[in-house]
């Protein structure tokens, strides 16, 4: 994958995961599921980390 | 400070993820996306590790930074579509020849645009607006892509405070408690130096020492009269055009400057425009090609009328967010609509409206030619989706820094450790707060209160010492990485930012610098007896 689809995955990544990580820390308040968002959060930042 | 007992080793932890950033950044000369990555990581680490912020916590920070995010980029999708579109039908070009045309000298285009029309336009909208439009028009005079951003950059940061209508003033004043008819005109004259000291430095960005000492007359003559009328704006109870008006009148100075021939001419230029910068015309004319700009002008006035804000104040979005405690017992406050985003008032809404009803017109004048809508966007996405991820990545850290508390370790060990020195040092945690946020009212909101109780346990003025907070907060612009990554991505330099930061980061400490000994000049010498 290139620079620039690797790119292009983080910031969707990212933009997906925004819904998620504040439904799961704001409105349910699940433990789980806020671990789970912000460590789809962490791979989102990595991928741009990689790139 | 609450919760937390600050120790040199917990501000020395605090520091490392800005280190992180500063280091990649502008040391290692990284991308914006993989800098604002690894200083995400760190913040996440430390913020985990060392000040007890928990996943919910966490996760609430980079939600909150997001909506934060979300604000901006809106912003910056909006104004490089707009000018993708412009550029296709040549109108920076036409702007550039007429401007060329109206100020020949390219200096003094330079102290027109990115100083005093800068200022106008932060007076009116802010948000990173400024650089937004006016870094093109720049380009488009022929100062090279990088100096342009950060020509920009700096010449706006003398409006931030008293720009947006006043925004950032208010904040300070509200935050400070400090009655409007004490805080105003003396904050008005505090900004006197950066208003001229902005001038210099775009001078000296545009030409080096020959440039600054081109431009003693021209920056001192407007500076002086800018100056004197945000003192008497400020003055007269009218803080929130303490930008707008001296923005717009300091055109017209550096255009009847120009016209008169009071300023010495670069070599083989006339003093009207030198007839070899001048191209050929085009379909447009400058009022066509400037058109976008009048209308997002016009709307940005028109959306600042208080029935209008009544009207429309409903009609926005943004997340609540709850009171959160760290391990280390540091409390985030509640938030309510978080980083509203007005559906009328915002930039990007405005922007859009602009771009509109300006291609409503050329459509109407025949100018509009097949695929420019689809071919445009096609440039936007790929110029924006960098920033974007660079932008989101950098907030998101300074978020987690807020909200573990980990900024305020730093602000507060500055105050505690600087003493008798802490006037001079107070404009850097300004400068710490736009940096961390982007926002001018942020910083003043995050650290107005400390400056104030900082400055009484020092017995020094509260009222120098909140100007001093504000006015670094202003300047701090100049190195925030959210207007950075927006001047960066309207002229194509994205993956660049820290060659702009490299050079942004010594003017904007040079200026604080300045501005750091005023304060400590008016607090122990010139005005010791003010409240």
């Amino acid at each position: 994958m290139n620079k620039r689809a690797r790119l292009n995955v983080s910031f969707a990544l990212i933009w997906v995961d925004f819904p998620v990580l504040y439904y799961a820390a704001v409105t349910a308040r699940d433990p789980v599921l806020t671990a789970a968002a912000l460590a789809l959060m962490a791979l989102a930042v990595l991928v741009a980390l990689f790139t | 400070m609450n919760g937390i007992e600050v120790t040199p080793a917990l501000w020395l932890l605090a520091f490392i993820p800005v280190l992180v950033l500063l280091v990649t950044f502008i040391g290692l000369r990284w991308g914006a996306p993989k800098a604002g990555a690894a200083a995400w990581f760190t913040a996440l680490i430390i913020g985990w590790a060392g000040f007890g912020g928990d996943a919910t916590l966490l996760a609430t920070a980079n939600a909150k930074g997001l909506s934060l995010a979300l604000f901006v980029l809106t912003i910056i999708w909006s104004s490089v579509y707009l000018y993708n579109v412009a550029d296709r039908l040549d109108a920076p070009r036409v702007i550039g020849t007429t401007m060329t045309r109206l100020v020949g000298d390219n200096l003094m285009q330079c102290l027109l645009i990115a100083w005093c029309f800068s200022g106008f336009v932060q007076g009116i909208t802010g948000f990173g607006v400024p650089v937004a439009v006016t870094t093109p028009l720049l380009t488009a005079v022929g100062v090279p892509p990088i100096a342009a951003v950060v020509m920009t950059l700096v010449g706006h940061s003398w409006a931030v405070t008293f720009g947006s209508m006043g925004s950032s003033y208010y904040t300070i004043q509200l935050v400070t408690r400090l009655p409007e008819p004490l805080i105003g005109p003396w904050m008005a004259m505090f900004f006197a130096l950066p208003t001229i000291t902005c001038g210099f430095a775009v001078a000296h960005i545009q030409g080096g020492m020959p440039a600054v000492r081109r431009s003693l007359l021209p920056v001192l003559l407007t500076g002086s009269i800018m100056a004197a009328l945000a003192w008497a704006l400020a003055f007269a109870g009218a803080p929130q055009i303490a930008s707008v008006f001296p923005g717009l009148v300091g055109c017209i100075v550096i255009w009847g400057i120009t016209r008169l021939g009071l300023v010495k001419t670069e070599a083989g230029l006339a003093a009207d425009g030198g007839e070899s910068q001048v191209a050929p015309p085009g379909r447009l004319n400058f009022n066509l090609a400037f058109l976008p700009y009048y209308v997002l002008i016009g709307l940005s006035i028109l959306s600042q009328v208080p029935a209008l804000k009544d009207a429309t104040r409903n009609l926005a979005w943004g997340l609540d967010f709850p009171a959160l405690q760290t391990g280390l017992g540091y409390v985030v406050a509640a938030e309510k609509t978080y980083a509203k985003i007005n559906l009328v008032s915002h930039p990007a809404p405005l922007i859009a409206g602009a771009a509109l009803a300006s291609f409503a017109v050329y459509a109407a004048r025949g100018l509009w030619t097949k695929g420019l809508v689809g071919g445009a966007a096609r440039v936007t996405i790929k110029q924006c989706v960098p920033t974007s991820v660079g932008i989101a990545t950098t907030v998101m850290m300074a978020l987690m820094m807020n909200d573990t508390g980990m900024t305020t370790t730093l602000a507060h060990g500055i105050a505690r450790a600087t003493g008798p020195l802490f006037p001079l040092l107070s404009p850097y945690i300004g400068v710490l707060g736009s940096f961390m946020t982007g926002s001018n009212t942020t910083s003043n909101v995050m650290f107005g209160a400390l400056q104030m109780e900082t400055a009484k346990g020092l017995a020094v003025s509260t009222v120098i010492i909140s100007a001093a907070q504000s006015a670094g907060g202003s300047l701090g612009s100049i190195i925030a990485p959210a207007k950075v990554l927006v001047g960066a991505a309207v002229v194509g330099l994205s993956g660049r930012e820290g060659d702009v930061m490299r050079q942004a980061v010594p003017y904007c400490l040079i200026l604080v610098l300045l501005l750091g000994i005023q304060a400590w000049l008016f607090a122990y010498v010139f005005f010791r007896s003010l409240a």
